[in-house]
């Protein structure tokens, strides 16, 4: 039988930072192993923590996001236990008092909006890597080894931990990639899931049918990905209403996931559950957030997504869907944006200041917003109408035309963005398509060759002959030899078989090498045809 | 008078007049240790002749072009062997770290070196600076300079017993719950601990972070205050040093301390204060009396539960910071051992002496769920009550004086069964860690056995130059200062 359930998450992410959290070790992936370390890193005796302010802002970030209440004097707390890659023998994270509490993940779950409580937000350093490595012919025969790669100790992570306000599946993945999608575009993490950048942990618990109280919680770790978060709730929800339906209790237990076997193992149990024994971090002085620093932080900070999306509904006039779209990873916004400005630029709707290199550098964040808007308070000539149709035109062409070519390609956005295809360049494209210079397949055309050569596209115009045929007197020329060439199907289209229309704007276009203009070409159709 | 037996002052004078040089302080320094250390077993490790020679030859070599010179420079100094020494090993006198040699030097090693100091070698402590007798030491107990016969104090015994005897002319131990201030009441000599935040601790190894400071020990008064100037200040590597400046600590005597307003509290001179203490201390009250202080009682409401306190603060936060020493990245592992578990806890059962397991299991169960609000938290409000008591104490006095220990120097074993007894030798001492604030202990007399008696002067958070500045004007007026024992030769045990 199917019940209710009580789902909730703590999400881990490693935080973007130059150096680690509390040494000057840097930040980094790969490399040698143990390459990265300094005696605080490895808790040598007598090396000591010492916080890194970056760690914290990117916390700041994530608390904003999601309108947590910032703790104005939080404490670091340590996590005491042993483990061969926790060299000091505990983890110093934030206990008894956080970072931040409350705040909350928005969430669309197939067209139904729903609030995830989030419980508090705090910064902690992460742990090393042991690699379990096989040797053989040894003295005590074969077995296995453990390596330690201290490179990731003292990681900066920022977790999130949420209430259990999650009651099935779909609302899961659904908190999962919309948190996801927000600390990607605070960019507060490199949020590759693969390299454990970003680690979910859930807990789940049955409720109740008859009381509607919350069951016993079992929790879930190591989750690396949102399929594999997926498929170890669906196993820990049939594993317990199995153990219900069979009459038995839910034991709190802690389950470890093996994605390759598809199944959760118990970690450990109640009876040898780990005692902690936090206690205040007396190293560390506390953490003390005011209002300025929290103000510094809003500043520079990027727009989350749903304020990104209703800000291009509200200054571009883009549909929501739209807007939505384009919104779902901010390459596309970014590059959106600036070929948009770019674009309004070409056309002289805007002043050059709008493209200002400065704002393109801080993105989408306050500071740049702000210089945006007064570029628009300042724009002339440009009609209530004009703005939201170039707009749409320039989403049209990002997500469809460039996306189409990234696909067949398999280039990433931002890779073609930096490269071959700068916004300004991209725009001037958009721009002889908007001027009517090129009709839509030159447009076409004109985007390939802007992408694999570096010549100015008005002499990529110029060299592959691609300027659109507007004049009436030669369309009418095209389209009169087009009639005398096929008499058959001009008879047929007379005798009421309409969809030769099409046949013969194809000739005309093939006729002209692709050049004329589709839209005059019907229209001179239809006059010489005498048909409406 | 030999060269071993002059103070700070008389060293640096010497060297600055040019009647020796550094390479002769070395020298003397090296034939006391020599002569002394079979019976004391001060160090741990005596650095090479031929690198303290050559060390010592280049600031004599500097000294004679003119260059300026640190204000320590050519002065031997005995470094207690929990602080990181690169190059020297630091073992914490712990079989654990056996073998270890640590990558860096803790800042107050460089600060040492930036002022011209030549470091002789590493002192032998109570293992991981947990005692108060200097026996509980893998490399085997320290003996009192004044009678091999009893301890020095501890923990830091060895920089105590290596200045008591002439070894080295200045030390460096740490204060924790009177690890510096204890042992140099036990033999004789001045000894600081300075405000909490005042010298970094980066490098030190943490037995209770909450209290630990590296404190200074000298025969005199302005060599354990030139010593700790050299070594303070903010440093970008501890979070929990102060940016506050670091004032003169050193200065002339004026045989004046009108307006300067001492309180004594009566548990100072009460019961369980031996009377021969008690009679030292007090005289040393009429001393500054007659110098034109302010003398008054004072009482300490809860200084009755400092030591409880203290233990359980400082036990908890010691049970977290040994977590680390699991025999498998440095220091000595197990013999034999195969196998994650096996290898952390045979390492841990046997490189761990007695003292310190007793602690960590305290420790432990102080943190543990269900323990920790009447344990851990209960010792913390006590602490902050004490505090409270000396920041309205320190409102009508400038320093507090109290006996540095209730008895002079006991014997070996007299308290190996009863680690109680132990801990509340410590009464007079613990409370300034529990408080953050600066002590010191200095000689005032020897008892009637001919053992020294320790006074200890207290003064608020940060206001080092007062303590010293009663400390130095007592020292001038007493006219006691101790001689350098004569050290009997003893068998020692291993
Ligand atoms: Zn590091």
């Amino acid at each position: 039988m199917m019940r209710d359930v009580a789902i909730g998450f703590e999400v881990h992410a490693q935080l973007a930072t130059v150096t680690k959290i509390f040494c000057a070790c840097a930040n980094e992936s790969g490399g040698a192993p143990n390459s990265r370390v300094c005696p605080v890193c490895l808790g040598l005796p007598g090396a000591l923590p010492v916080l890194n302010r970056e760690a914290v802002e990117l916390g700041i970030r994530v608390a904003l996001a999601l309108e947590s209440d910032i703790t104005a004097r939080s404490s670091f707390a340590r996590k005491n236990y042993f483990y061969p890659d926790l060299p000091k023998g505990y983890q110093i994270t934030q206990h008894r008092t956080t970072l931040a509490t409350g705040g909350h993940v928005d969430v669309d779950v197939q067209g139904t909006r729903k609030l995830v409580g989030i419980r508090d937000i705090h910064i902690e350093e992460d742990a090393g890597k042991t690699v379990h490595a096989p040797f053989s012919k040894n003295a005590r025969g074969s077995g296995s080894v453990g390596l330690v790669d201290m490179n990731r100790c003292g990681v900066p992570l920022v977790e999130i931990v949420s209430e259990p306000d999650i009651s099935s599946i779909e609302e899961a993945d659904a908190y999962l990639r919309k948190l996801y999608q927000i600390l990607i575009y605070l960019g507060v993490t490199a949020g590759e899931l693969h390299r454990g950048n970003v680690r979910f942990d859930t807990n789940v618990s049955i409720r109740n049918a008859v009381d509607g109280s919350l069951g016993t919680p079992c929790e879930i770790k190591n989750l690396n990905s949102f399929k594999s978060a997926g498929r170890a709730l669906l196993f820990e929800i049939e594993r317990q209403s199995r153990v219900l339906d069979a009459g038995g209790t839910i034991e709190h237990e802690t389950l470890l996931w093996d994605d390759r076997a598809e199944r959760a193992l118990p970690m450990r149990s109640k009876e040898e559950a780990s005692d902690y024994r936090y206690f205040p971090e007396p190293d560390l002085g506390d953490l003390v957030i005011g209002d300025d620093w929290i103000d510094f932080v809003r500043r520079f900070m990027p727009e989350p997504p749903d304020e990104h999306a209703l800000r291009f509904r509200n200054w571009y006039g883009l549909r929501d869907d739209t807007a939505r779209v384009l919104t779902a990873e901010p390459t596309v916004a970014i590059y959106f944006e600036d070929t948009l400005a770019n674009l309004l630029r070409v056309l002289g709707l805007a002043p050059d200041s709008i493209v200002n290199p400065a704002s393109r550098l801080l993105a989408i964040s306050v500071e740049a917003r702000e210089k945006m808007s007064v570029v628009f308070s300042e724009m002339e000539g440009i009609s209530p109408e004009r703005l939201p149709e170039l707009a749409e035109v320039t989403a049209n062409w990002v997500t469809v035309m460039v996306g189409a070519w990234v696909n067949e390609n398999g280039v990433d956005l931002k890779t073609l963005a930096l490269s071959c295809l700068p916004a300004a360049r991209l725009a001037e494209v958009i721009a002889a398509r908007v001027r009517g210079t090129v009709n839509e397949p030159a447009a076409k055309r004109l985007l390939v060759a802007a992408i694999d050569s570096s010549e100015p596209v008005d002499e990529l115009l110029e060299r592959l002959d691609l300027t659109q045929v507007t004049d009436a007197s030669t369309i009418e020329t095209l389209v009169t030899d087009v009639l005398l060439l096929h008499p058959a199907e001009v008879e047929r289209l007379r005798a009421g078989e309409e969809k030769l229309i099409r046949f013969l704007v194809g000739q005309v276009m093939k006729h002209s090498g692709g050049k004329a203009d589709p839209v005059l070409v019907g229209e001179t159709l239809a006059k010489l045809l005498g048909i409406e | 008078m030999e060269l071993h037996e002059l103070t700070f002052s008389e060293a640096r004078r010497g060297l600055e007049e040019g009647t020796f040089s550094a390479r002769d302080l070395v020298e003397s320094a090296l034939g006391r240790i020599e002569g002394v250390e079979h019976s004391l077993n001060a160090f741990i490790r005596v650095r090479e002749r031929d690198d303290l020679l050559v060390e010592a030859g280049k600031t004599d070599a500097a000294r004679a072009r003119g260059e300026e010179l640190g204000p320590l420079a050519g002065i031997p100094v005995a470094v207690k062997d929990n602080i990181s020494t690169r190059g020297l090993g630091t073992t914490c006198a712990s079989r654990i770290l056996a073998g270890y040699d640590p990558p860096y030097d803790a800042t107050a090693v460089e600060r040492l070196r930036d002022a011209g100091a030549i470091t002789v070698g590493k002192t032998n402590l109570d293992e991981f600076a947990m005692g108060s007798s200097n026996e509980h030491s893998a490399y085997g107990a320290v003996r009192n300079p004044w009678d091999p016969g009893r301890v020095p104090g501890g923990s830091s015994g060895g920089s105590a017993a290596a200045v008591a005897a002439g070894e080295a002319v200045l030390a460096l131990g740490t204060d924790t719950g009177g690890s510096v201030r204890q042992p140099a009441g036990f033999c004789g000599i001045v000894g600081v601990k300075p405000s909490y935040g005042r010298v970094s601790r980066y490098g030190l190894v943490a037995f209770a972070s909450s209290f630990d400071q590296i404190g200074t020990m000298s025969r005199d008064v302005d060599g354990a205050a030139e010593l700790l100037a050299a070594i303070s200040g903010a440093d970008s590597r501890d979070a929990t040093t102060s940016e506050v400046d670091v004032p003169e600590y050193t200065g002339l005597v004026t045989g004046n301390l009108s307006g300067v307003r001492v309180g004594v509290p009566r548990e100072s001179t009460g019961e369980g204060v031996d009377p021969e203490v008690a009679e030292a201390v007090l005289a040393a009250v009429d001393v500054m009396r007659s110098l034109g202080a302010d003398v008054d009682e004072l009482k300490l409401e809860h200084s009755e539960h400092a030591v409880a306190s203290y233990y359980l603060v400082a036990n908890a936060e010691a049970s977290s910071n040994l977590a680390r020493y699991d025999g498998l990245s440095y220091g000595h592992r197990a013999q034999g051992a195969d196998g994650l578990d096996e290898i952390v806890v045979r390492t841990r059962s046997e490189d761990f002496g007695a003292e310190v397991k007793r602690r960590i299991m305290l420790g432990t169960y102080a943190l543990a769920s269900g323990y920790y609000d009447d344990y851990y938290l209960r010792a913390q409000r006590v602490r902050t009550l004490i505090a409270n008591d000396f920041a309205s104490a320190f409102e009508r006095f400038d320093v507090i004086v109290t006996p540095t220990s209730p008895t002079p120097a006991f014997r070996l074993r007299e308290h190996a069964d009863d680690p109680l007894a132990m801990y509340l030798s410590d009464v007079f001492t613990v409370p300034a860690n529990l408080a953050g604030i600066a002590a010191l202990s200095m000689p005032c007399g020897l008892s009637s056995t001919g053992l020294p008696v320790g006074l200890q002067i207290t003064a608020n958070r940060f206001m080092e130059p007062m303590m010293f500045r009663v400390a130095r004007e007592y020292e001038a007026a007493s006219g006691v200062r101790l001689r350098v024992p004569e050290v009997k030769r003893t068998e020692r045990d291993a």
